[in-house]
């Protein structure tokens, strides 16, 4: 094996070193889960509301309003997700309802949501002040 | 300027390959609904043009790329996706140019796959400064391991357009 040959083969190496490793690193993320499942909704990056998941008794609809459109949220128990919205890439409706343990968030760019999982208890107040 | 017209008359027959080759990826459904999860087949076209060389500068990649992503905008009417694609198209450009002048004789899919991860890094950034909040970021590593794959596919279709008409390429890479 000449030169080239051999640093191009240790390329191809650092390439599927890189493949196993993000792959392990998306299924051990998978893994992480908590006892407590907490929405919290952000518009703009600022926490909006946070919802105990696990205390909805009854669905409901949340319509958020932000500069950009709006976004239908359902907030069932133990789950929540955005059912309809005016964007074009209907991005945050395809990815469906997160529940405990989801570790991906909704997103919707265009109107600047952001929807996440946290096992923790958020201090709104203290956010909001 | 020798060649001029037939240059540019190449240059905007790369942009609308790139952009049919873009409306028919947009037609293919996806198993896995994760956002920025795609095959980036149209980088076969930015990818080729840079490996041409001969009278083929980074300016004209970045032409063909500006008028892909901006018709590709008003085909579809994403406007707002014009932010991301746009950012992680020249990030990607750059990688690669990069990384084709810097290392001699570098194989395509390796400038592909580097082409291809630096296109979704960017992306993630773009869309981490539009919602103000970094949680854009657990989507990385799936972003990685599909840009790897799609990267080493593109790669090798343009390995394989350079095999199979080296004629043809010396021919239009001097016009």
């Amino acid at each position: 094996m000449n030169s080239t040959a051999k640093r191009n083969f240790i390329l191809y190496c650092i390439i599927a070193a890189l493949f196993a490793g993000s792959l392990a690193v998306w299924f051990f993320m998978g893994r992480v889960s908590s006892d407590k499942t907490i929405a919290e909704i952000y518009k703009n990056g600022t926490l909006l509301r946070a919802i105990d998941l696990s205390a909805v008794h009854e669905e409901y609809v949340l319509s958020e309003y932000t500069a950009g459109g709006k976004n239908e949220v359902l907030v069932k128990q133990g789950e929540i997700g955005v059912i309809k919205a005016d964007c074009p890439d209907q991005m945050c409706v395809n990815t469906g309802f997160i529940s405990s343990g989801s570790f991906i968030p909704i997103i919707c760019l265009p109107n600047r949501l952001e929807i996440r999982i946290t096992g923790v208890d958020s201090d709104l107040d203290a956010i909001a002040r | 300027m020798r060649g001029g017209v037939k240059k540019l008359s190449l240059t905007a027959l790369f942009a609308v390959l790139a952009l049919i080759i873009f409306t028919v990826e947009a037609q293919i459904p996806m198993p896995f609904a994760f956002p920025g999860l795609k095959l980036g087949l149209a980088n076969i076209v930015t990818l080729f043009v840079i490996f041409l060389g001969g009278m083929w500068r980074a300016r004209d990649v970045f032409m063909i790329l500006l008028v892909r992503v901006l018709l590709a905008a008003s085909i579809t009417g994403q406007v707002f996706g014009l932010i991301y694609s746009f950012t992680g198209g020249v990030i990607a450009l750059v990688v690669m140019f990069v990384l084709k002048t810097a290392v001699k004789d570098i194989p395509i899919p390796v400038v592909s796959v580097a082409g291809a991860i630096s296109h979704n890094a960017g992306q993630l950034t773009a869309a981490a400064v539009i919602l103000q909040s970094g949680s854009v970021f657990v989507y990385l590593p799936i972003l990685m391991a599909g840009g790897i794959i799609s990267g080493l596919l593109t790669g090798f279709a343009v390995y394989c357009v350079f095999k199979a008409h080296p004629k043809f390429i010396r021919y239009i890479s001097n016009l």
